[in-house]
């Protein structure tokens, strides 16, 4: 026992360290091929013609396909729109609708090949004017993406779906402010960028009808699933695995084209197919952080208290729905947080436009309502004339209130919200940050509460399954619906079942990451360590209590009297009766007669599932979408070079609390790279596009990622966690939690630095710069 | 296209293979000696998931032709510890949770050597230069630079050759 809460070495490491990870660009196979995929150069066209001829001829192509291989097949991607039809397919109505859709494939002896055929391919466009910007794209008589959609019936025009989010009396609460702040926010579009991209080998076996594929996915059983129906086989012959991922963070979650293109091409060769998408695939075609234009109104009275919260967001979802939809609806949802705001009134509007799709990006849209939140508490203190802190502390639901229904129905279990905030204000006034203030030095918070796991609005499930297995050695093992990334989850869940099931850590094995092991939905939304955490401690307190009861009846003493630790049973009390893991399994597996009565022989093998108690929205948008809420806040301290914009963070303090840490060097890891990745969405990232809809950074020469000289010291981590009461071991995510608060806390650090409010996404040295040149010019602070 | 024949010393061992002269470095060692450790993160030079020491020097071996290399002793993440003998560095990095997914981590890994081999003391702002050609995206860099600079204190170069 005792496993849970200690900084146990991940078990992960040691091959990844030496060299011996299986990543899919590790994995070769006898006769495999290599395939590129030919995609647009423009942003909108029709497709007359494509003309393989040239590619099939050049000596070591084995196949190439285009949209005449791919007619018959079924559309996908309406799991989170909910339509009769997916507005997503390979090589969909011979349109292009951005830069980076495919339009081709080439199956080839090797990369060289495959790319000098990918090169021949000849195709005719008819070029379309594209829609670039969101709220142009709104407006009658503008370009239409996905006009096949619109023909059928099944929208009305870019706008691919609105929802209204309400609560209280808006009205009122505007009429009752003393003061109201609004802005216009935008949250950019940055990718995900896993270092390794996405890739995938697909094999087709046309004796049995059964297709292997493996791919670096967060989400097998969703690919499994996706194939089966695209391609109408069915789904009990097709298995999905994915070996070791070099990182997801949402982009890797569902199915993808390629995955698709490269089972297409093993079929029609008969030869294991491999597709490794290239860096600047990664950048142009996979998902992006959904960018959203916010219009926010936040009104307080003359105490700071919030009295009302009303927006018109403008989600600009590019080419495909993906989970585009989810993302704005739960990100507003739950984005408002952790304030108690009674008055509540967000119109949604989900529109196409001629880009990159949206889709799963760590934390899910909290971090766009979050940055706009905080920034509006930030700019009503200027206007009370009290601190952001001050505003925070006003409104953020306490521990001691909780459970709390907040008014949107998500349902606060407990929470050390509360505690993050008093931390990490009071661990800035320790460091003495505002002590002495320096011109253009800033320091700002923000907070969150960000969900743990996430029902997506249009989904009937959220489940996860383990199965528990002991062998006639005593060693467990754990199949779990999981498919980490780099989270250390196997490590964790380890801890977890040791400590469950009383087993020795060393005797556990879990994996994940395979369709034909249990199902699940995948290692995504923060899910795992809450829904397949759950289905774990279900599955190994069902063969816990067999155990008991096989040792009890065999040692001749009430179940009370035992303990089980380090895979030993042995009665209470000193005594050196005792029985082993392996001997209970014996006994179970090849000697029943000596089982309790009733108790058929047999393996102990548990496979158990959990399904969160989480609700899907109601009409008015309100719904509980997560199995509770990991909260965090934290502070960031800056300065601003007046001659240049360019800014050096000079410290960062992150509270974060995520319930009962199971091994908390794992936390701090995820809340340190959460941060790293939003400081580089906040002040460096993003896809630019330009009028015509052309990708401006395809590269990571022009795309900037942060490097280590970009990131401060993130050592000051405080634990403010306090056990959730709706999870089974107390725990919450941690993952996604750390991403949220930087977009607001750094750019309120940046308004105390020079007195301007930055609104949009990423806050480049460039933006920065010219504000301060207007103001000297407008004759302003210098 | 041609294939030329290239020859090199990588982590000891003599590797000779004809090539297409199109090839990198990274594939030669990944391809040709069958050397998976070294990871092709972006192929533009700008990730640093795929660095080697060249030579006694850092470099991106996807921005160096295989040809370019002939000739040259290489030193992969294979040339370092093993599964049951970690290297000092790699020990680092394991007790610190300097790596999360181990995409970036053997050029991780190549990087702090070549630094640490330099026989300086750095401190972490040393460490983050000397680390700012390789990018990791799960762990904000921390623990990546804790661990480098657990390991240029305890693993003197001389003594563990």
């Amino acid at each position: 026992m005792g496993y849970i809460g200690r900084n146990i070495a991940r078990r992960e490491d040691r091959r990844l360290l030496v060299g011996r990870g299986r990543f899919i660009a590790d994995m070769q196979f006898a006769g495999m091929l290599h395939a590129r995929i030919l995609r647009s150069p423009v942003a909108h066209a029709r497709i007359k013609s494509v003309d393989l001829s040239a590619a099939l001829a050049l000596p070591g192509v084995a196949a190439a396909i285009s949209s005449a291989d791919t007619r018959s097949l079924r559309r996908y991607g309406s799991r989170h729109t909910g339509w009769p039809v997916g507005d997503n397919a390979v090589f969909l109505e011979d349109k292009v609708r951005f830069v980076g859709d495919e339009i081709a494939a080439v199956a080839a002896i090797d990369e060289f090949t495959a790319r000098d055929a990918v090169e021949l391919i000849e195709v005719d466009y008819e070029e379309l004017p594209a829609v670039v910007d969101p709220e142009k794209a709104m407006a009658d008589g503008a370009p239409i993406v996905h006009d096949e959609l619109v023909r059928a019936g099944i929208i009305p025009s870019n706008v691919m779906a609105t929802k209204t989010l309400r609560a209280g009396n808006i009205e009122a609460a505007a009429a009752r402010a003393d003061v109201t702040v609004s802005a216009r926010f935008y949250c950019n579009r940055p990718v995900c960028n896993p270092l390794e991209t996405h890739g995938v080998i697909a094999l087709w076996d046309e004796a049995t009808g059964e297709l292997t594929v493996w791919s670096a996915s967060q989400a097998v059983n969703l690919v499994r699933n996706g194939l089966a129906e695209v391609l109408d086989i069915p789904a009990s012959k097709v298995r999905v695995i994915a070996p070791d991922i070099g990182g997801g963070f949402g982009v890797k979650v569902g199915l993808f084209a390629h995955e698709i293109i490269a089972a297409l091409l093993s079929m029609k060769t008969g030869r294991p197919v491999r597709i490794l998408l290239d860096r600047s695939e990664e950048l142009s075609s996979c998902t992006s952080r959904c960018a959203q234009i916010r219009y926010s109104e936040m009104m307080l009275d003359r105490d700071g208290k919030i009295l009302g919260w009303r927006e018109r967001v403008v989600q600009d979802q590019g080419a495909y729905a993906y989970s585009g939809l989810s993302v704005l609806q739960m990100g507003s949802i739950i984005g408002i947080l952790p304030y108690k705001i009674d008055n509540v009134l967000i119109d949604t509007f989900c529109v196409y436009t001629n880009k990159n799709s949206g889709g799963a990006y760590r934390a899910y849209g909290v971090p766009q309502t979050s940055f706009a939140r905080d920034s509006l508490v930030h700019m009503a203190a200027k206007k009370l004339g009290c601190s952001a802190e001050d505003i925070m502390r006003r409104n953020i639901v306490r521990n001691e209130e909780c459970p709390k229904t907040m008014s949107l129905g998500q349902i606060i279990d407990s929470t050390g919200v509360d505690q993050c905030l008093e931390k990490v204000v009071s661990e800035v006034d320790r460091l003495g940050w505002r002590k002495d203030p320096q011109p253009y030095h800033g320091v700002g918070f923000s907070t969150v509460l960000k969900h743990s796991s996430a029902r997506h609005p249009r989904m009937d499930y959220d489940h996860d399954s383990v199965r528990v297995c002991l062998s006639s050695d005593g060693s467990i093992s754990v199949e779990t619906s999981a498919c980490p990334q780099g989270q250390g989850m196997f490590t964790t869940l380890a801890q977890m079942v040791a400590d469950r099931l009383g087993g020795s850590l060393d005797s556990v094995h879990v994996t994940g990451g395979d369709s034909s092991g249990p199902r699940g939905l995948g290692t995504w939304g923060a899910r795992t360590i809450t829904i397949t955490g759950n289905a774990l401690h279900r599955a190994c307190g069902e063969a816990r209590s067999k155990i008991a009861k096989v040792a009890a009846h065999v040692l001749e003493v009430d179940e009370s009297e035992l303990e089980i630790a380090d895979s030993i049973v042995s009665v209470k009390g000193g005594s050196n009766r005792q029985l082993s893991f392996a001997e209970i399994v014996g006994i179970c597996e090849r000697h029943g007669k000596r089982l309790p009565k009733g108790m058929e022989p047999g393996p102990i093998d548990v496979l158990s599932s959990y399904d969160s108690p989480t609700s899907n929205p109601n009409e008015d948008g309100h719904a509980n979408p997560t199995m509770t809420y990991s909260g965090a806040a934290h502070a960031c301290y800056l300065k601003v070079d007046p001659e240049t914009g360019k800014v050096t963070l000079l410290g960062y303090i992150m509270a974060e609390d995520c319930g009962v840490a199971i091994n908390p060097v794992i936390v701090e890891g995820q809340h340190q790279g959460a941060v790293a990745m939003a400081l580089g969405q906040v002040l460096y990232e993003g896809l630019e596009y330009d009028e015509a809809g052309q990708l401006l950074n395809s590269s990571l020469r022009d795309y900037y990622v942060p490097l280590a000289t970009d990131i401060p010291d993130l050592s000051m981590v405080h634990d403010c966690s306090v056990p959730s009461t709706r999870t089974l071991f107390g725990q919450r995510s941690a993952g996604e939690t750390g991403n949220p608060p930087p977009m607001a806390a750094v750019a309120n650090a940046l308004e105390e630095a020079t007195g301007i409010r930055f609104t949009e996404m990423p806050i480049t040295p460039d933006k920065i710069l010219l504000a301060l040149r207007a103001r000297e010019n407008a004759g302003g602070r210098s | 296209m041609k294939p030329i024949q290239v020859s090199m010393t990588i982590n000891g061992q003599a590797q000779r293979a004809d090539v297409d002269t199109r090839t990198l470095l990274l594939d030669f060692i990944r391809d040709a000696a069958k050397l998976t450790g070294t990871k092709r993160g972006c192929n533009e030079g700008k990730c640093g998931a795929c660095t080697v020491i060249c030579d006694g020097l850092a470099v991106k071996s996807c921005n160096m032709l295989a040809a370019t290399a002939d000739g040259c002793s290489v030193e992969t993440v294979e040339g370092l510890g093993t599964l049951k003998q970690l290297h000092p560095i790699q020990e680092a990095f394991h007790k610190h949770h300097g790596l999360q997914c181990g995409f970036c981590t053997a050029g991780f890994l190549m990087i702090a050597k070549n630094l640490i081999d330099q026989g300086l003391s750095p401190d972490h702002d040393d460490i983050r230069h000397a680390i700012h050609g390789n990018i990791c995206r799960c762990t904000g860099y921390q623990k990546i630079v804790e661990a480098i600079s657990e390991a240029a204190q305890t693993y003197l170069p001389a003594a563990a050759e």
